[in-house]
């Protein structure tokens, strides 16, 4: 069907792209994953507060500096994500400009951890579990972005 | 379907692990699977935090400190 120079041609091709694909930036593969983790932790902690507040196992004024930092988080992550989405490799400017926005995040989680007061234990053990998980993958991704 | 996709998913992870770290299967609350990546995801929780969360600060304000 197909003479053998035009397979073997179609065969470097694939082998190309597997081995382009296969190579593609460690730093922005971390950089993904850990907005991914980022998100999710910062949705529960929202939710955990939100449901907590309005059940009446935690004030508003509990509440308000855990949902501003969320908040903070989610409007930063959406901007690095709309950064990165298309690309196949995070360049040494980019790494650069991405790196404080995540410094500047993660510092303002450990100030939340650092100052948290929710009189309710359970409450408290959740909000802290979340917050605890968004440092660790803004930690993750400092790293991978070179510190 | 979403067997299907599952198992194109495996492997692709299999074959080409660190494109597959961006790849994910995307079951919606129909049930529907369709093969996004994982910041499309995370653009969803984002997305939804902002939302529940704007909403919540303009019900509760900060009380203002008495003069």
């Amino acid at each position: 069907m197909f003479s053998r120079p035009r397979l073997l041609f179609a065969y470097a091709i694939v082998a190309a792209l597997v081995f382009q694909a296969g190579c593609s930036d460690s730093a922005l593969t971390a950089l993904s994953k850990g907005m991914v983790d980022v998100s999710a932790a910062n949705q529960a902690v929202t939710a955990t507060v939100i449901t907590a507040q309005m059940n009446g196992t935690m004030t508003a004024d509990e509440a308000r500096p855990v949902l501003q930092v969320t908040l903070q988080v989610a409007q930063a992550g959406i901007q690095i994500d709309a950064t990165i989405k298309g690309l196949s490799a995070l360049t040494p400017a980019q790494k650069t400009s991405i790196l404080p926005t995540i410094k500047t995040l993660a510092a303002g989680v450990t100030n939340t951890v650092a100052t948290l007061n929710i009189s309710n234990v359970a409450v408290r053990t959740a909000v802290l579990a979340s917050l605890t998980t968004i440092q660790t993958a803004l930690a993750t991704i400092t790293v991978a972005l070179g510190s | 379907m979403p067997t299907a996709i599952q198992a194109i998913l495996a492997l692709i992870n299999a074959a080409i692990p660190n494109v597959a770290n961006l790849i994910v299967a995307i079951k919606d609350a129909n049930g529907n699977v369709s093969i996004g990546t994982l910041l499309s995801s995370a653009d969803v929780n984002f997305e939804q935090t902002i939302t529940q969360t704007q909403a919540w600060l303009a019900a509760h304000p900060a009380p203002t400190p008495k003069a």
